[in-house]
């Protein structure tokens, strides 16, 4: 369809723009660039150098991008993650994390076209998240980091720009989300008393890897006063037990625990596992089959045929479908705080290994 | 000025399309409505077809409803709808 980067021309090619910052940016509007914030400006130096770091070609392709059908390539995404001011360290994670988001299984198409706030959440663990200088302690899902924030930022771009997913056009969540500017943490392995997820997948220790997931944002769990497991996890469960979530109503639906460390090991000390955690919340993150009848989507709910079979108003029903469906990680710093992520319903966690990390 | 490399996807040659033919009519029609089991599709499908009922009374109904918005059609409700409608409408946004 194309030909080698170098030669394209036009607006999908080489282009020029003003040097003066603000009058780039008013251009990069024009022509319907970019999130609406400032950028770094994606010179042919700035790219290379950005290729070359890992060893990705320039044609180099990955599925392609909905609505536009473009061709992703090396060269486009890395102009992307340059825009997002992304250091060369952290492009493997960018390629490796929009790679996985554009497998079938991650359902980006709906996740673009939806109505729902649901964004491509990154996680980053292994090695790479001390050598490429990733924030897994204080404030990990928010600002002030240069690799988490331009990660999550580069894996936007890339769906707005490459993919033509904007508001109202190709991406038409009701409200959208603050996720959708950036919405990449990572895993504080240090402060995990079960040691790192994706190790528990069966990753050696020494290799990174990234977890994606269509997600809403992060629902915010306090709890500064529980002493033991249950006290936690039913402060937990009360996030998950609410019906204008997706996962109530769509099976298969999963849902990020993110255990901040205090929480983690008051939870870990009385010899609490992951798995006892998933198992945990599944049984008790549960409402009356009546509380569903009020309101969110009862009446087209998606549900596996035994959750359907339920007619018992008490009788109390998980809004996810296993233990399973509950993912524990262990990220950010001091306080009792702690967040469940939900899927947006549609999309697969898939957890991958950076290549070469 | 400074010479960048365009973040933005090459957008496709768009296909060139062409309008299928009405289907042979030898009475009035049947039209399908697939109801996607989105709140309101059946509400504004109520309506449409009351209206097009007003100025075609000959057009007959054949109505089919998927179980949720994200499931395909059931091969068996395709068939039902191929061998029923010459028309059908298939689904609907938000």
């Amino acid at each position: 369809v194309t030909t080698a980067w170098t030669t394209e021309t036009g607006v999908a090619g080489w282009i020029d723009l003003p040097d003066d910052p603000a009058a780039m940016l008013d251009e990069a509007d024009r022509l319907g660039w970019g999130d609406g914030l400032p950028f770094i400006p994606p010179t042919r130096e700035r790219v290379e150098t950005m290729l070359e770091a890992s060893g990705i070609d320039p044609e180099e392709e990955l599925d392609a991008i909905t609505p536009s059908a473009s061709r992703v390539t090396g060269a486009k995404v890395a102009a992307n993650a340059v825009m997002a001011g992304c250091l060369p360290s952290v492009f493997p994670v960018v390629w490796t994390a929009l790679g996985a988001i554009l497998e079938p299984g991650f359902n980006h198409e709906g996740m673009n076209s939806t109505t729902h706030p649901t964004a491509p959440l990154v996680v980053v663990h292994g090695p790479i998240v001390a050598k490429a200088g990733f924030n897994a302690g204080i404030g990990t899902l928010g600002p002030g980091n240069r690799a988490n924030a331009t990660v999550g930022r580069a894996i936007r771009l890339c769906l707005l720009n490459i993919g033509h997913a904007r508001p109202g056009d190709g991406d038409y969540a009701t409200q959208a989300s603050p996720a959708k500017y950036s919405y990449c943490m990572a895993e504080n392995v240090a402060e995990s008393p079960w040691g790192s997820y994706h190790v528990d997948l069966g990753f050696d220790p020494a290799q990174s890897a990234v977890t994606v997931m269509g997600a809403e944002g992060p629902h915010h769990v306090n709890d500064h006063v529980s002493t033991d497991p249950p006290g936690v996890l039913t402060t937990v469960a009360s996030m998950v037990t609410v019906l204008g979530s997706n996962p109530a109503w769509l099976t298969n639906s999963q849902t990020i625990v993110v255990l901040g460390p205090e929480h983690a090991a008051t939870v870990a000390k009385s010899g609490f596992s992951r798995r006892d955690v998933q198992l945990w919340l599944y049984e008790n993150a549960r409402l009356p089959l009546s509380k569903y009848k009020t309101g969110g989507m009862w009446g087209m709910q998606i549900w596996p045929k035994w959750k359907e079979a339920i007619s018992d108003d008490d009788a109390l029903v998980c809004p996810l479908d296993s233990p399973d469906s509950f993912r524990v990680m262990v990220a950010g710093g001091p306080g009792r705080n702690s967040a469940v992520i939900p899927g947006d319903g549609m999309t697969r966690i898939s957890t991958v290994p950076v290549a070469g990390h | 000025m400074i010479t960048v490399y365009s973040p933005l996807g090459a957008l496709p040659e768009p296909e060139a399309l062409t309008i299928s033919p009405m289907p042979p009519m030898s009475s009035g029609p049947t039209i399908a409505i697939l109801d996607n089991s989105k709140h309101n599709f059946r509400a504004l499908m109520d309506r449409v077809s009351t209206a097009v009922g007003d100025t075609y009374p000959d057009v007959s109904w054949h109505i089919e409803r998927k179980p949720g918005a994200a499931h395909p059609v059931a091969d068996d409700v395709r068939e039902r709808i191929l061998e029923t409608a010459n028309v059908v409408f298939t689904g609907s946004g938000d």
